[in-house]
């Protein structure tokens, strides 16, 4: 019997220690809203679903609300969403002016024969399923605009090794994150989501690995869950939860599969990352090779586990609200 | 003091041989292997049903008319990009100036002949992979490019990202001032207008034509992978399907081979093929048992799932199967041309045939089409150079 499990994260790469505690409590306030709907509900769509609208709506993360800015200004959002029973997926690319994307994505799964719908389609699709669209300035924080003064200024390329744009500049932070979220429930079905606004000053347009099943996405309840985060350009090029998944299937233990994809990933076209996994049986792991990612993990009896950097892990418990 | 002249003399005698030997390893064949498009076969009653209450008509092949066509153009495609491995060496341009030949052709779902989405659009998909340090573009759901696989290649060579959809990735080649952009009607070729009426409600979308991809090696082992697509008919604007998704419908990597897959893309996108089909050939199989294997999988996995794929392997070996009732297909390897589209077809031409008809030999029905022998020329080359210092070195010390 498997223990229902969720796992979230919320970026990978680099910011400043003074953020690890605002990162933390969204992250693990996540990881708590996916458990709750997990034991409520029992359906790891839901739980996934949830646990990544909390950080959608959160400022600290890159993604809805709080995302990094395209070199117009605007938000641009990749999502997707993966139903490990049968392998059904959903996905939104580039998609404007939508609070939640991985509400989209989950629709263009539930409610198409599609797997993915980019740009002006995805919007157009969205409304007609009855989303609200909001002003793009409504999504923009002031952060996002300070960093995108920075890249803009200071004429840097978007595309940095911690995977989010790095500026020279005095903006105290370096990266926000894309985040995501591993369910598995007690029948061993599986759900992965992973949501992003990109990496700062991108080319509007510009998808990232987010939407790419095997990319930063994963999921088949054959094998196990993965949602991964960094550099959106190496991940796709290297197929990274692709990777992962086949090192798990052929025995090697979660957390290692990670790394090893990542490091690899790092050596043969440079950014680095992170992933979160949980495996057919019900492990849950976590891994990054960039100085930082914030994860969050409820599993058995309400534990609560969490961390930023590489090796840290707080335990708590969760209590959950009746 | 003879002694220490005669192990000088043999010493120079390996290591010559050893250099003659990595010279002639130099010379690999040169492969180019390419797709017009998986037909559809395995209709389900539903969908029968479904097509009786619109009283049309299904057939599961393509007429004779439109596979004479396609077949034409595969030839002039193989030509074009041979030409392009043999005088340049470069596999990229092989890729390309195949997969334009069939873009520009209305016979294939590609380019010029692309279906028609929901509202009519041609919105179309295009990937260009490099296997040697994984250099990838990609855009999805473009309209008005005449030629979408130039603008996957403009965005891997002159942007710092993969992959580019819609409108903004038209801006994208308007600003690059290396292309124009071209009305929809320019695309749309005769037989598309008789897929009019077709929604996205439907079962699945039977597609007729065909996506196009390709696959080149060249002689120093560099593979570029490109595929190209109207995807399918009556789809959802915006709409993405398997081929711009590194791993699902096209993939191309030095250490294992190049893969371009066609059939219904979501099926590809959500089994992963051509990652998958990667993995097989990694693990030792050759490219037609991996890709077939990985067909049956997807078959047994997603209901109704069907198409085929080619593939070349790091060592030269080439496949090119499918579950669906045709797929149109040809290759290149040394002067020889193959080409195909019913099961169990192999036409075969000498390349410098400037008739389209050569002679004709048909292979036996088995399902599994054989590929290709492995490349001769590496591995033979090396073996020569060890054998040849070893008697050396036995005939003089």
């Amino acid at each position: 019997m498997i223990q229902p499990s969720i796992i979230v994260h919320s970026g990978a790469g680099y910011f400043p220690d003074e953020r690890n505690a605002s990162k933390l409590e969204v992250t693990r306030s996540a990881a708590v809203v996916g458990w709750e709907t997990l034991l409520r509900q029992d359906n790891v769509l839901d739980a996934v679903e949830a646990a990544v609208r909390v950080m959608e709506d959160n400022v600290e993360c890159n993604a809805g609300f709080g995302s990094v800015l395209n070199s117009a200004g605007d938000v641009e959002m990749d999502a997707m969403i993966i139903r490990g029973k049968d392998l059904s997926t959903g996905g939104v690319g580039g998609l404007c002016q939508i609070s939640n994307p991985i509400s989209v994505a989950r629709r263009v799964l539930e409610k198409t024969k599609h797997c993915m719908l980019a740009g002006q389609g995805a919007l157009e699709f969205a409304v007609r399923e009855g989303f609200p669209i909001v002003s793009n300035e409504s999504l923009v924080s002031p952060r996002a605009k300070i960093m995108l003064e920075g890249v803009l200024s200071k004429n840097i390329a978007p595309s940095t090794e911690t995977g989010s744009c790095i500026t020279k500049s005095s903006v105290e932070e370096k990266s926000l994150g894309t985040v995501g979220a591993v369910a598995i429930n007690c029948r061993g079905e599986i759900a992965a989501a992973t949501s992003t606004g990109g990496i700062c000053a991108k080319m509007p347009g510009r998808i990232g690995d987010t939407p790419i099943p095997g990319g930063g996405t994963f999921c088949d309840d054959q094998n196990c869950g993965i949602s991964a985060t960094g550099l959106g350009e190496s991940i796709m090029r290297v197929c990274l939860s692709s990777r992962i998944a086949n090192f798990i299937s052929n025995g090697m233990d979660p957390s290692t599969a990670c790394l090893t994809a990542l490091n690899s990933m790092t050596e043969r076209v440079g950014g680095d990352g992170g992933a979160i996994v949980i495996t057919k049986s019900g492990v849950l792991a976590h891994a990054h090779n960039s100085r930082k990612m914030t994860w969050a993990s409820v599993s058995g009896d309400g534990e609560l586990r969490s961390g930023v950097k590489a090796g840290e892990e707080f335990v708590t418990h969760v209590v959950v609200s009746k | 003091m003879a002694r220490q002249l005669w192990r000088g003399v043999v010493f120079a005698c390996i290591t010559f041989c050893m250099i003659i030997s990595h010279a002639v390893a130099q010379g690999g064949d040169k492969i180019l292997i390419i797709h017009g498009g998986a037909g559809s076969v395995r209709i389900s009653r539903q969908f029968l049903k479904l097509c009786d209450n619109y009283s049309i008509t299904i057939t599961g092949t393509i007429t004779p008319a439109h596979g004479t066509a396609k077949k034409v153009a595969m030839l002039a495609a193989i030509r074009a990009g041979y030409a392009a491995l043999q005088t340049e060496d470069d596999a990229q341009l092989a890729v390309i100036e195949a997969i334009k030949v069939m873009e520009d052709s209305p016979a294939f779902n590609a380019g010029t002949g692309s279906v028609r989405s929901a509202s009519g659009e041609v919105e179309m998909d295009a990937i260009i992979i490099n296997g040697t340090d994984l250099g990838t573009g990609a855009v999805g759901a473009v309209r008005h490019i005449k030629n979408p696989i130039t603008l996957a290649r403009l965005v891997k060579d002159t942007s710092e990202h993969v992959f580019l959809v819609g409108y903004q990735a038209e801006l994208f080649a308007l600003n690059s001032n290396q292309m124009n952009l071209v009305p929809t009607s320019s695309l749309i070729a005769n037989w598309t207008t008789s897929n009019e009426g077709w929604t996205s409600n439907h079962p699945r979308k039977q597609n007729r034509a065909g996506t196009v991809g390709a696959v080149a090696v060249n002689s120093r082992g560099q593979i570029f992978a490109g595929t190209s697509t109207g995807g399918l008919s009556g789809k959802m604007d915006g709409r993405v399907g398997d081929t711009p998704i590194v791993g699902a419908g096209t993939l191309a990597d030095d250490e294992i081979g190049g893969i371009s897959a066609t059939g219904w893309g979501e099926a590809f996108i959500r089994y992963r093929v051509a990652s998958r089909i990667a993995g097989l050939m990694e693990g030792g199989m050759n490219a037609s048992m991996s890709i077939s294997t990985v067909l049956s999988g997807m078959a047994s996995r997603i209901q109704d799932a069907d198409g085929g794929a080619i593939a070349i392997g790091k060592n030269g070996d080439i496949g090119f199967e499918w579950n669906s009732e045709q797929m149109a297909w040809a290759y290149s390897k040394g002067v020889d041309i193959h080409y195909g589209v019913d099961r169990g077809e192999d036409i075969n031409v000498p390349l410098d045939d400037s008739v389209s008809t050569g002679s004709t030999t048909t292979e036996s029905t088995t399902p599994t089409t054989p590929g290709g022998s492995g490349s001769v020329g590496r591995k033979g080359g090396i073996f020569f150079g060890i054998i040849t210092a070893f008697i050396v070195t036995i005939s003089v010390v």
